[in-house]
């Protein structure tokens, strides 16, 4: 199944108590990452309610702000 | 008189009375003077939000239902409302943005509900309005209104376009964020006869040209006879002989208008990432249906996921359609 989008991670909201960033999802839900898993060099945020899935563009500098959040 | 819905129902957006997906067009029921009843006249139009929707009449009454966690169905918070139920007062339009509502009375006040973490209510740096509040910069002058997730184009009565919220694709030109309605003005010299947004741009109908802003940045120099939008894809049917509806944007699941189809000459709407079209007296759904917001395809080891042709949904005309976030309508006589 091909990405459904590709996002930038400013779009993305960071919720500092769980460590995830958000982002709506076309179904109602929203797609999630870990900072941890964009760290590792992840970029791939899925939906827990349908098989989308989109694609974070993000530079590792990008992440700075969020560390220690 | 029915108002029938399929689709992604978690949060009872589908105002059933339940919180189950279904694939199978299931009426709605209306609150009206404690009785629980069918659609009580016809529809002027509906809107919808991330898990929320509006159902505005053309008499005037509004009716609301599905997620209200931060007042965004203009009612007094709660989890949720399982049935429509109404929203005091005499109504023009409405738009949804992803946690949010704009809704315009009867003498042109704009009034805004929900959370928007990025200007999207406009009421400065407040992020969330429990409640109805109005909007006073625009008090008086909302004549129509359009939401995408983030953003909101206002066309006031002084025929200027207000915008608020997150623009940060430049679809209102440079500035990223409008915390309060401001004044936007397109770098367009006509007339600009319809406007809509997908998630990442302002689309605007001239009279013989289309041009979106933004991130897809289109520039259709054809007479069309009108578009329509979903989050990563725009669609406009162009003015020739025949008739033919194109398709511009995202196609990873369907989402363009389905090619045998797109002579057929059918109105058609769309929601998040789907659309429903009219023709031969049926109601086909296309694009990404994953949610059963594009029914059941019958075809033999159908993923039920994305819809590239056209599946049919409702036999007969419908009196009004609508798609929304993962949803599809349809008001019936």
């Amino acid at each position: 199944m091909d990405v459904y989008d590709e996002i930038e991670i400013e779009d993305f909201t960071f919720d500092p108590a769980t460590q995830l960033f958000h982002h709506p999802c076309p179904c109602g839900d929203k797609f999630a990452i870990a900072l941890d898993d964009l760290l590792d060099g992840e970029d791939i945020a899925v939906c827990p309610s349908c098989s989308l899935m989109v694609r974070v563009i993000f530079e590792p500098e990008d992440l700075d702000e969020y560390v220690d959040q | 008189m029915k108002l029938l819905a399929c689709g992604s129902n978690g949060h009872y957006q589908l105002g059933n009375g339940t919180n189950i997906d279904t694939n199978q067009l299931t009426p709605a029921s209306f609150t009206v003077d404690g009785h629980l009843v069918d659609l009580p006249s016809s529809v002027a139009k509906i809107a919808t939000g991330g898990n929320h929707t509006f159902v505005l009449l053309n008499s005037g009454s509004l009716y609301t239902c599905g997620d209200n966690s931060y007042g965004q169905c203009g009612l007094p918070p709660a989890d949720h409302i399982a049935v429509f139920t109404p929203v005091p007062g005499q109504w023009r339009d409405v738009s949804c943005g992803w946690e949010y509502s704009i809704l315009v009375d009867a003498t042109d006040n704009v009034f805004v509900c929900g959370l928007g973490l990025k200007g999207e209510l406009g009421l400065g740096e407040s992020t969330t309005s429990t409640v109805l509040t109005r909007l006073d910069a625009m008090c008086g002058r909302g004549i129509s209104v359009v939401s995408s997730m983030s953003l909101t184009l206002c066309r006031a009565s002084d025929g200027k376009f207000y915008g608020w919220g997150d623009g940060k694709k430049g679809q209102l030109g440079a500035k990223k964020v409008r915390w309060v309605p401001e004044v936007v003005v397109f770098p367009v010299q006509e007339e600009i006869l319809h406007f809509g947004l997908t998630k990442t741009d302002a689309v605007l109908q001239l009279r013989l040209r289309l041009v979106s802003f933004g991130r897809q940045a289109i520039d259709i120099p054809q007479k069309v006879h009108f578009f329509r939008t979903m989050w990563t894809c725009i669609h406009y049917e162009v003015e020739a002989e025949p008739c033919s509806v194109v398709s511009v944007g995202n196609n990873s699941h369907g989402q363009h208008f389905p090619n045998s189809w797109s002579q057929c000459g059918g109105v058609f709407e769309t929601g998040s990432e789907h659309g429903l079209f009219y023709a031969n007296n049926t109601v086909y759904a296309w694009g990404w249906g994953e949610h059963g917001n594009c029914g059941h395809s019958q075809v033999q080891g159908h993923d039920q996921i994305v819809f590239a042709d056209a599946n049919a949904i409702f036999k007969g005309k419908p009196a009004y359609m609508a798609g929304g976030c993962a949803t599809s309508w349809i008001a019936t006589d």
